[in-house]
């Protein structure tokens, strides 16, 4: 293999749709003001009090241009207009043009902790109901990870690698890992990196509310009246995770390519840490996510004290949070209460492998305004009267490095750190 | 859609072993199949370090998408990406000694793949195996599973057939049809294509 070419790798634009808004400027709007995203679920009819979601707000693929109602009928997984959408946002954000030029050397990294479920469940019904005849040609396609990507190349012209990093609800990370890789080594001058979920169907819905991940709104929730409370990430009544739909992408660019095309680097990605637990399904392990974090600082070659705010991974469940402080902890020591800690999922939701690209926008959209986002839903835990989590309200805190933290079901952890311009 | 393997009309009794029969003039699609492979990758100095027997180097490689149909192949970016692979190898396409196809069994996969080698190769084509023929098609672990075989297949000098062979005369290609063959080989290049327009290719190189 050729050498790697050691390029220096910069976040130039992004694009997002979430419960918060259907594209990335309405969703960092609302983040910013304090909203979160969450209402009773529209999308289908369930048999759980997990009813609680975060849906993307007017959000209708048939509606758009490159969609003809043939296109809409045959591409029933929902993940892939909205990775073709969120691609096409993130492109015009970055002001990149897909030309002779810029086309083979752009690749795409969409991922997804459940993909083309959804696609599946149409097809069941209608191999159960109407016969095996009735399941749709175009079933297999759908199912594949990597099509969303492959469809937005289609849309947008580029012909450089697509494939899917599965990381389950760390996989928009791991495809800002790879993609800022695979642009260092130089098999790549662009890549379009993130994650994609269109989750809310009745199925997986119940599949979480049974093993006790989201949380379930009783009469007696806070949330019960005001659906947008049901997210609370280290507050003392978390009670599990609220499932969003969502799609995140970030534009990735070698440094000498961000200068010969003008583009404006929002960030730099500094620094990437990932492993795996070795231990449970579910469960987070301390000792191996403190490495992961402490790999993303080591990487971007400085110290723990160099980071300036974190976007936690924070989803909102009593032992997740409780682990992700713990290993804050063990990392910052006696410095963490100087750090602000954002999680982004108290506004949006749990996206799954959408999640960490989202918030690795989010984070740096904040950086480069000299905020840091809040953490809505705040009710102090004695527990955690050492971090600092910005309750409820944005706040001017000029940072120059970010970490952000996402781990995922398996076992499988990712952070990474971004610098400031 | 055309994919999957379905018998000719009151054909259905035909030998299920002779079903996947890529590069034939009467290939009916491809032989859905379950499976998985995984090879372990180890730099040079820990596989010496701690006294790991290596054979095989990872010489190069090459990834592009097609940008053009959710199904169908294109020539142009699958001819890139072997191109890329064996360029990322630091070698010529004449040093290639074999390749492992794709070769899924269907009809205009099959004929894609084989255009794409004529012009990669400019009508000089080493011979090539379609390893589909024998196991089927195992979707996301195919090609792990074919780059085991060709691995195995340097390791022995040896290349496995592709068997259920009936020449095509669409498809010019010497697929190793009678029989395994005994070859010395130095490279091998490996190419792997997905729905979606994605294309993967390597090139492994036996180590002295």
């Amino acid at each position: 293999m050729k050498a790697p070419l050691n390029r220096k790798v910069f976040v130039v634009g992004y694009g997002a749709a979430t419960s918060l808004g259907n594209t990335f400027a309405s969703t960092w709007e609302a983040a910013l003001a304090g909203r979160a995203g969450f209402r009773r679920i529209s999308r289908c009819e369930v048999a759980t009090r997990s009813n609680v979601v975060g849906e993307i707000p007017d959000w209708d693929p048939s509606r758009l241009e490159y969609v003809n109602r043939k296109e809409a009928s045959l591409w029933d997984a929902g993940f892939i207009f909205l990775t073709m959408e969120v691609c096409r946002e993130a492109l015009a954000n970055a002001g990149l043009a897909i030309d002779q030029e810029t086309g083979p050397r752009t690749g795409c990294l969409i991922g997804s902790a459940l993909n083309g479920t959804d696609a599946y469940r149409i097809a069941m019904d209608n191999y159960v109901n109407k016969g095996p005849l009735k399941v749709s040609p175009y079933l297999l396609p759908n199912l594949c990870a990597n099509l969303p990507a492959g469809k937005a190349g289609m849309l947008l012209g580029f012909t450089g690698p697509v494939f899917s990093p599965q990381g389950a609800c760390a996989s928009g990370n791991h495809a800002i890992a790879l993609g800022s890789r695979m642009i260092r080594d130089g098999d790549c001058d662009f890549v379009l990196a993130g994650g994609v979920e269109t989750c809310l169907v009745p199925e997986i819905i119940q599949g979480f509310a049974n093993m006790l991940a989201t949380i379930k709104v009783g009469p007696k929730d806070r949330a019960f009246v005001d659906p947008t409370q049901a997210s609370r990430p280290f507050s003392i009544d978390r009670k599990g995770f609220v499932l969003s739909e969502g799609g995140g992408v970030v534009v990735l660019a070698a440094e000498e390519a961000v200068r010969a095309l003008g583009l404006t680097a929002r960030a730099e990605v500094a620094g990437i840490g990932w492993n795996s637990d070795a231990h449970h399904f579910t469960r987070p392990n301390q000792e191996t996510i403190v490495q992961a974090i402490h790999g993303a600082i080591a990487d971007a070659e400085i110290t723990p004290r160099d980071i300036g705010a974190i976007n936690a991974h924070g989803t909102s469940t009593p032992t997740g949070d409780s682990t992700e402080v713990e290993c804050l902890r063990a990392v910052f020591g006696r410095n963490l209460p100087g750090i602000p800690v954002s999680a982004n999922k108290s506004q949006v939701g749990h996206s799954l492998g959408a999640s960490a690209a989202i918030e690795a926008a989010l984070a740096i959209e904040a950086m480069g305004k000299g905020i840091v986002l809040p953490t809505v839903n705040h009710i102090p835990d004695p527990a955690f009267n050492d971090l600092d989590v910005v309750p409820n309200h944005a706040r001017n805190h000029p940072h120059e490095f970010v970490l952000s933290n996402s781990f995922g079901f398996g076992g499988t952890n990712c952070c990474i750190v971004f610098r400031g311009m | 859609m055309n994919g999957v393997y379905i018998p000719k009309e009151e054909r259905e009794n035909d030998s299920p072993a002779a079903a996947s029969r890529p590069f034939s003039a009467n290939r009916r699609g491809f032989v859905l199949s379950e499976g998985a492979g995984a090879v372990i990758l180890a730099t040079r100095e820990f596989a010496e370090a701690h006294g790991l027997p290596y054979h095989y180097e990872l010489a190069g490689w090459g990834m592009t998408s097609d940008a053009h149909h959710f199904v169908a192949p294109y020539l142009e970016t699958v001819r890139q990406c072997m191109l890329d692979a064996i360029r990322d190898a630091a070698i010529a396409p004449q040093d290639i000694d074999v390749v492992n196809a794709h070769a899924a069994s269907t009809k205009v996969g099959d004929q894609v793949e084989c255009d794409a080698l004529q012009a990669v190769f400019h009508h000089e084509l080493p011979p090539v195996c379609a390893n589909k023929s024998l196991i089927g098609h195992a979707m996301g672990a195919s090609s792990v599973i074919e780059s085991i075989f060709a691995l195995q297949g340097m390791r022995d000098g040896v290349v496995p057939p592709t068997i259920n062979y009936t020449a095509d005369p669409q498809i010019e290609i010497d697929c190793v049809a009678e029989g395994k063959r005994p070859i010395n080989q130095e490279f091998v290049l490996k190419n792997a294509f997905g729905f979606g327009g994605c294309n993967s290719c390597a090139v492994f190189k036996r180590s002295s």
